[in-house]
């Protein structure tokens, strides 16, 4: 084990040092973003610090448990951040400033409607959810649920969720190493794959936890930092900030009214609500996280503490995607030629950093972004290895009774594979728009797993044949108006127009997804479905009192 | 997943059915207002983003629809403070209560 560490370490060293990858570093000009030296120095004491932690994790990472968990010995507050960190992804900073910068407020609907579905989560899913599990979000929809056909279904579900989000971080990160270090696209990848599997294989989820902590953190501060420093601009006050901003963009006021991103199209806005307020509910990376705390009564805490943080996460994206307009959209130093924002619209954030606090808050909130993929992945590849090791291995194949030891190391080689795979689909997406995977990801999690678990956990009529039946109709569904929106049938296949018309499809497949399922489980007279309805009496008094729950010495 | 006596003799325990009354009134309730909210905003965004345009006052460039995100958000952090507090307060003790009432039908039974 110490000497895979140290091999692992001094792999990542190699790759970090490699003559490949200081020839990669280029020398670009400042328009196109040369290497930053604090970014770099910042990262190298992200990367430091972070393998120390993993080190010390990997001491104390034994077990499965240990593994799967950290064997439900993190804290509340520890857990919260780490939660929140699992949700304040690049995507979310750099993302959602920068479509706040080009389309205005509509852009706002994927912060309010992600902090309502946390609240709502809170209440509805989870301390039933940390109650009735033990490693995975599969574990708690087959409490009751029979056979091994409906956990394939669920595991491939949570792989295919995990994938897709997997590689529109990986393409992201890419890109964006790409732009703020100056590293090649290929070599970014593999550096950002070998240290995710650094972290889960040796760290398993208390490093992971640690990482992502420290992130988010670190992300807090600097999106405070920013935040700050542009309402000091004017003289903190909100309204002056939205007044400058207005006054130079295109759209004048309208940035402040709805309409610039969905049009006032009453289901295009209910697709994208439903998609963020509910497809949490469906992520397996971010559901395990309720497992690493010792009780319910910790898991609650965990998510109205996470709430409490991306709350006042999503007030500062708010201020820093309205007061860039102000400071970026009139600045000829941030376009290019042809007139288009140096880097593209996910750089918003960080040209607002170079503006408000030069090279050095530049730097750090680069390296910040970089820590932010790093510590995404890494909680998405310990999901998937869960989902590899634990649901299909030993409760499918080994029928729940693995040798543990053997469990872990299929866990620690599945970690490996993940590597393996997202290097190559980031090589092989490098071209692609991430736009067009991530939504799948979020389409399938609001629209299979979040309707599976609800009934699950509240209804007691849901038999396992009407949720494979149902689950396995709405993937398909999803698949396909996914395929017929905008993003692939006009951006990937070149058609002139969509045949689907909205953003994402949960609009139409959520309901498909309840409504199948509960067809088919109505339908369904079997002999298995009687003996599940009538476990959900059990399921049901250990969903609301924990009793017969895993304790965390269990784990 | 356990016995079925034992699953309906804690299902008749008084404190068991004051638990799920209590919790799902307060949860479902809770649940709907979020859910509202939401679509609150969702109808200031769409059917009615005429209103949702409007400033909220003639020295302020704030619109109706920007400032109500702003309060689902603190409503929605509040909602979460309130519901961890309250069921610090009042489920756990309930949820104690029932472990220990469980306790004695295993030991009477015994």
């Amino acid at each position: 084990m110490k000497y895979l560490a140290v091999a692992a370490v001094a792999a990542f060293l190699g790759v970090a040092i490699s003559p490949s990858v200081l020839a990669s570093i280029r020398n670009i000009d400042v328009d196109e973003q040369s290497p930053n030296i604090v970014a770099i120095l910042i990262f190298l004491l992200f990367v430091g610090s972070t393998l120390a932690i993993t080190y010390w994790a990997a001491k104390r990472t034994k077990s499965r448990e240990a593994f799967y968990t950290a064997s439900g010995g993190i804290t509340p507050w520890q857990n919260a951040f780490a939660i929140a960190g699992d949700f304040m992804s690049a995507a979310t900073l750099l993302g959602i400033t920068g479509l706040l910068f080009f389309v205005g407020y509509d852009a706002y609907i994927l912060s309010f409607a992600i902090i309502i579905g946390w609240a709502i989560m809170l209440m509805v899913i989870a301390e039933r959810f940390r109650n009735l599990g033990k490693f995975t979000f599969v574990d708690v929809i087959t409490c009751r649920l029979q056979g091994s056909s409906i956990r394939i279904f669920l595991s491939v579900c949570s792989l295919l969720v995990i994938m897709f989000y997997l590689i529109g971080q990986m393409v992201g990160a890419g890109k964006l190493i790409e732009l703020l270090f100056g590293l090649e696209y290929n070599v970014a990848i593999v550096l950002v794959s070998v240290l995710m599997v650094v972290y889960v294989t040796f760290g398993g989820m208390l490093a992971t936890t640690w990482v992502q902590m420290i992130k988010a953190i670190l992300l807090m501060f600097g999106g405070a930092a920013i935040a700050f420093a542009l309402l000091s601009r004017f003289g903190f006050s909100f309204d002056t900030m939205l007044e400058a901003s207005m006054r130079v963009h295109a759209n004048g006021a309208n940035i402040l009214k709805p309409g610039g991103w969905l049009k006032q199209d009453l289901l295009n806005v209910i697709s994208v609500g439903l998609t963020m307020s509910l497809g949490i509910m469906g992520l397996p990376h971010i559901l395990m996280r309720f497992f690493t705390v010792k009780d319910a009564i910790a898991a609650r805490k965990s998510v109205a503490y996470a709430t409490l943080i991306m709350s006042v996460f999503y007030i500062f994206i708010l201020i820093i995607g309205f007061g860039s307009i102000a400071v970026l959209w009139q600045n000829p130093e941030f376009y290019d030629g042809a007139g288009d924002l140096i880097g593209g619209s996910n750089m918003v954030a960080l040209h607002v950093a170079r503006i408000l606090g030069g090279d050095w808050l530049f730097g750090f909130m680069a390296a910040v972004a970089f820590a932010t993929i790093l510590a995404v992945v890494a909680g998405l590849t310990l999901s998937g290895s869960a989902t590899i090791a634990h649901d299909l291995y030993s409760v499918v194949m080994k029928k729940g009774n693995p040798d543990p030891k053997t469990e872990l190391k299929i866990s620690r080689i599945s970690v490996f594979i993940i590597g393996a795979l997202s290097i190559l689909l980031g090589l092989a997406f490098e071209t692609q728009n991430i736009a067009v995977i991530v939504p799948f990801a979020l389409a399938l999690a609001a629209s299979v797993n979040f309707p599976m678990l609800l009934l699950s956990m509240y209804w007691k009529g849901l038999t396992s044949r009407g949720a494979l039946i149902g689950g396995c109709i709405t993937s398909f569904f999803t698949l396909v108006l996914i395929v017929l929106s905008e993003s692939i049938w006009v951006v990937v296949l070149g058609n002139e127009f969509a045949i689907y018309p909205y953003v994402y499809p949960t609009v139409f497949s959520l309901p498909l997804g309840f409504l199948s399922m509960w067809v088919f489980s109505l339908l369904d007279k079997s002999t298995t479905a009687d003996i599940e309805k009538t476990l959900y009496r059990s399921q049901f008094i250990r969903s609301e009192t924990g009793i017969g729950a895993m304790d965390a010495t269990d784990h | 997943m356990g016995n079925p006596m034992c699953d309906s003799d804690i299902e008749n325990l008084a404190s068991f059915k004051k638990l799920v009354r209590i919790r799902s009134r307060f949860v479902w309730t809770l649940t709907a207002i979020l859910i509202s909210v939401l679509a609150g905003n969702i109808y200031l965004m769409s059917l009615g983003s005429e209103l949702g345009s409007q400033k909220i006052d003639d020295d302020s460039p704030m619109t109706i629809v920007l400032v109500y995100s702003l309060v689902s958000i603190f409503f929605s952090g509040a909602c979460c403070i309130f519901y961890a507090w309250w069921a610090n307060k009042y489920l756990d003790s309930m949820v104690v209560e029932i472990r220990y009432d469980v306790e004695n039908v295993k030991v009477n039974s015994k």
